[in-house]
């Protein structure tokens, strides 16, 4: 086996080779594989999310008709470095009133808790971080680690627009959880497996084509959950300073902002092992090299779009963002994965399971019949709501006394006596 | 499968670790002189009123409450999608029929108006 | 083997339907929602006698989880009538009468007492009676605008969680102790296995906490006065009856199946539960006396009624399961007359006070008659069914070599027939002045009371049939 083979295994078996040489305990040649590989697996987020800043600051200001940062080093790719040594030297700003153990831990947990995402992602045919057979649980149960620190920043700064942004967070967060659970369940039914790397494996045809509606319900689910705009109510800059980290400074805002964009990096990646096939592509059994090109070529396509809405739609009201979720978004996903559930089971009876050309064209046409009356019930109710909403009254500004007004000031005079 | 979770044990420490390396160097780095002006709670130049720790919406609970039963109840569904080609037919439908309870239970709480924001 | 499972099944159904009828009514038409549940209860009744019968020989069904036989059946039928009475009650209360979901509650927990009831296995007994219990804490609480209701929902789930607790601790000790879950596996278990006797009584009195709050034993029974009181009248009823059957259906099930006889060397559990009969009648009908509100006298006469049941269950033998059945199917018609009653005089009395019962006779004597058939049943006075239900337990008692445990049984029948007249004499004897508005009695209540007041009668008079049946129901656990 050769470099160019495949270079992570090759790694593998030199280290292998001088652990073994060294004489060392199995158990112990065991740990220091799992640690090298755990340092690897967690790092490789960490060191693309340094350069993803710049991107999507440049493509931030490609939509808006700027330039973006390009004075630091070919096309501003070297600013990323330029801010962190700034925040690296700021001073750390801890307000007396805070709540001391939980507002250093919180900044620490949004980082953690994505870290952790990426020790279940497929990278290529074997490169994987570890292959849980519960992967999807595994991602649902890590990612919504993040709610906590978000909470725990709100609460613990004892600053009012923190709890405010961290009381809408965990409304958005947990509500959006629903819909997104469902639609990771979709997948998980296809491929009959929790592993991240067996559903990847599984998708002959990605699953964008054969759940397209599956697909845009966890895109819209997974924005709310980073709270990317049109979500962005937790950080609503024009309305609550910054949300729940309004209190931070120096490298522990740092953190949460590389957080933020460390947990978008990371959707879109298990988006796209999910449901765009993940490392799959052209020659990926030859050459496994090419697994993680594939995958983050996909992921940056989805990332790419994330940026996109972000450029274009303005941030929704808060009883909208809730109403999208449980009036809309968990219905319908429910629906959908009763109806993929009832006809994946209807064409294994009829032993047409292995009919590709009919399993894809049925559950295209459930897809498509369900997103039709979901979108003609929505407009339904959001017209019959709009025919409730009365025309609006201006208030006088001064008001009038009123003539019974004697008598109920007589009686709170009583009271008051 | 041991080996699975060791390694997931090991990236839980690497996790923690690799937010707190970054933090202690400007700990390190960074000027810090703290007075009482600047550690005040930030509300864009106004003196904060009163406690922060107050009564809040009661809306929160009641949509975290209904949160709370779906969260439950989609876990129970993973093992069944996961067995889905050793099930009978049977086994479907009693799994259909579960998540249909669920939606009824939605409809209960949209029709109580326990998912209005005000 | 489903449809062995049909009355269940159709409960569930109904339960659903119930609610999804309630979201799409309106106000007005929700009148009809008792209706509804009580249709669907009797097409449950009706399901268990025509495809739900049990074979000549019990089988366990669903993996070992149930238990198919007489006695499942029977108890089957004694709480899809206590629902059908509880609803028909409500139907006439008008603080509950719309409430779709006070409907979909009973339903459930009527449910979970017929799993309880069936169940042979831990883990879908201790499932069953949480579906049991939780809806019943809601549904004491019921009102939220009375304090007095939210309070008695507070207490129950505080009582009701801790026992629970203690019991499931149990549980996880006669697992630890047997190494399965299935109560016929664990009586093997425990008769092989050398358990120190040590071990064996405090596993089941671990276990009999749950079950005691359930049937309001001493000296778990402090929650019941107080419950009782403040629950909805409907309610009360259903706790008393269908909500003690089902647990002394778990005790003599448990009891006579998972811990045999022959497990214990010498000393076993029924004279501790011989003393906790004793101390149970003793201090429910003592302090009965003393009670000035009807449903807290009420409380306090179930509290007897449980050790008076409790004394069949500590003979351990057929004939002290036949006068268990036996006592819990007359209680149960006895009881719910008893608290229809009272939940229809409340509407006009606006008062559970003794001493809004007076002159009830002239205001409405059918009433009284039912009130006075029904505390007379409860004393133990033949012609009534409770006459000859206590003779049962008395005569298990002896049987059992426990002449001492009938003789205590005898004078607290004699105190209870104190407190009892003291009621009668206040409906019948004392005059008062609204002697002239007559007490009104809603058309659903009046049928519930009907069909009690007959059964009453019927089980007193007619014995031969009723007590074939509860022997062959008992005979299931021997």
């Amino acid at each position: 086996m050769s470099f160019f083979e495949d270079p992570i295994k090759f790694l593998a078996g030199l280290l292998q080779d001088l652990l073994v040489s060294l004489n060392l305990h199995p158990i112990a040649i065991t740990v220091i594989n799992n640690i090298v590989g755990a340092l690897i697996v967690s790092s490789v987020g960490l060191v693309i999310v340094i350069f993803l800043i710049w991107l999507e600051r440049k493509l931030a200001a490609r939509f808006q008709d700027r330039f973006g940062p390009n004075r630091a080093g070919p096309f501003g790719i070297l600013q990323s470095f330029g801010d962190l040594s700034k925040l690296v030297l700021k001073e750390d700003v801890v307000p007396d009133a805070a709540d001391k153990i939980p507002y250093n831990i919180a900044p620490i947990l949004s980082i953690a808790a994505v870290v952790l995402v990426w020790a279940v992602v497929p990278f290529s045919v074997e490169w994987i971080g570890t292959d849980l057979n519960v992967g999807v649980l595994y991602i649902a149960a890590v990612g919504s680690f993040g709610i906590l620190s978000v909470l725990m920043a709100g609460w613990a700064s004892n600053n009012k627009y923190a709890l405010l942004g961290a009381f809408r967070a965990v409304a958005q967060l947990i509500s959006y959880e629903v819909p997104l659970i469902f639609a990771l369940l979709i997948p998980v039914l296809l491929a009959r497996s929790m592993g991240v790397n067996q559903i990847v494996g599984a998708q002959d045809i990605w699953y964008i084509f054969v759940v397209p509606v599956a697909f845009g319900i966890f895109f819209i689910a997974s924005l709310a959950e980073i709270g990317r705009t049109p979500f962005d109510l937790l950080e609503a800059e024009s309305e609550i300073v910054a949300g729940y980290h309004t209190e931070y400074s120096g490298m522990k805002f740092g953190m949460f902002m590389a957080g933020e964009f460390l947990h978008s990096l990371t959707l879109a990646v298990v988006t796209a092992a999910l449901f765009l096939g993940g490392w799959r592509g052209p020659y990926v059994e030859q050459l496994p090299l090419l697994g993680p090109l594939y995958l983050f070529l996909k992921a940056g396509f989805v990332y790419f779009l994330i940026v996109w809405i972000r450029s274009s739609l303005p941030r929704i009201r808060i009883d909208h963002m809730l109403d999208i979720t449980w009036k809309f978004l968990t219905p319908l996903s429910v629906v959908l994965l009763m109806a993929i559930a009832l006809t994946d089971a209807l064409l294994k009876e009829f032993g047409q399971i292995n009919n590709t050309a009919l399993y894809v064209g049925a559950m295209i046409a459930v897809n498509v019949v369900i997103a039709l009356l979901a979108l003609f019930a929505a407009s339904r109710l959001n017209s019959r709501q709009r025919r409730q909403i009365k025309t609006f009254e201006p208030r006088p500004l001064a008001v009038p006394p009123k003539p019974a007004a004697p008598a109920a000031a007589s009686t709170s005079e009583e009271a008051s006596a | 499968m041991q080996d699975n979770w060791l390694f997931i044990g090991i990236a839980v420490v690497i996790a923690a670790m690799l937010p707190m390396l970054p933090i202690a160097a400007a700990r390190i780095l960074s000027p810090h002189r703290p007075n009482r002006l600047k550690n005040e709670t930030y509300e864009c130049g106004m003196e904060t009123v009163g406690d922060t720790w107050v009564q809040f919406k009661v809306q929160y609970y009641v949509y975290a409450l209904v949160f709370l039963i779906f969260d439950v109840e989609m876990i129970f569904l993973f093992p069944w999608a996961v067995a889905y080609d050793n099930l009978p037919l049977l086994g479907v439908i009693a799994g259909l029929v579960f998540i249909f309870l669920l939606l009824d239970g939605l409809a209960y709480a949209w029709r109580k108006g326990a998912l209005e924001w005000s | 083997m489903f449809l062995t499972l049909l009355p269940e099944i159709t409960l569930v159904v109904l339960a659903f339907v119930v609610l999804t009828t309630d979201l799409a009514l309106d106000r007005q038409s929700r009148a009809f929602l008792p209706y509804l549940t009580a249709a669907g209860m009797l097409l449950a009744v009706i399901f268990t006698i025509v495809f739900a019968l049990p074979g000549d020989k019990p089988q366990l069904i669903f993996g070992g989880m149930l238990r198919h036989d007489w006695l499942t059946f029977v108890f089957r039928l004694v709480f899809l009538f206590g629902a059908l009475a509880t609803v028909l009650f409500s139907a006439g209360w008008e603080r509950v009468a719309r409430r779709g979901e006070y409907y979909v509650l009973i339903i459930t927990s009527t449910l979970g007492m017929m799993l309880m009831g069936a169940s042979a296995d831990l883990v879908m007994l201790f499932l069953a009676i949480e579906t049991t219990s939780i809806p019943l804490y809601i549904l004491a609480g019921f009102i939220t605008e009375d304090d007095k209701s939210t309070e008695s929902g507070f207490k129950y789930l505080l009582f009701g969680a801790m026992t629970t607790a203690i019991m499931l601790y149990g549980f996880s000790m006669l697992y630890g102790f047997s190494g399965s879950t299935n109560l016929y596996w664990i009586a093997g278990a425990l008769m092989s296995g050398e358990l120190p006797f040590i071990s064996m009584m405090g596993t089941v009195i671990l276990v009999m906490a749950g079950f005691a709050f359930k049937v309001s034993m001493v000296p778990f029974h402090f929650w019941a006065p107080d419950v009782y009181e403040g629950s909805p009248t409907p309610i009360a009823g259903f706790l008393s009856t269908a909500s003690k059957a089902a647990g002394f259906a778990v005790i003599i099930r448990v009891l006579l199946t998972a811990f045999p006889l022959e497990a214990f060397g010498g000393v076993d559990w029924t004279m501790m539960m011989a003393i906790a009969a004793a101390l149970t009648m003793s201090v429910g009908n003592l302090i009965a006396l003393a009670q000035t509100n009807i449903k807290r006298l009420l409380a306090y006469s179930s509290v007897a009624h449980a050790g008076y049941i409790l004394m069949g269950i500590a003979a351990a033998s057929e004939l002290g399961g036949l006068s268990v059945v036996f006592y819990i199917i007359v209680y149960l018609v006895t009881n719910l007359a008893a608290f229809g009653v009272v939940a229809v005089a409340e509407r006009t009395l606006g008062s559970n006070d003794l001493e809004a019962y007076d002159g009830l006779s002239r205001r409405s004597p059918a009433l009284a008659l039912v009130l006075l058939i029904s505390l007379l049943s409860l004393a133990g006075v033949p012609p009534m069914g409770g006459f000859i239900a206590k003779v049962l337990v008395f005569a298990a008692a002896v049987e059992a070599n426990m002449v001492w445990l009938a003789v205590v049984g005898i004078l607290n029948a004699i105190v209870g027939l104190y407190y009892y007249l003291i009621v009668l004499k206040r409906v019948y004897l004392f005059r008062s002045e609204e002697e002239d508005k007559p007490v009104p009695i809603p058309r659903p209540s009046a049928v519930a009371l009907t069909v009690c007041l007959i059964a009453i009668l019927v089980f007193g008079t007619i014995i031969a049939p009723w007590f074939d049946y509860s022997g062959i129901a008992a005979g299931a656990l021997f």
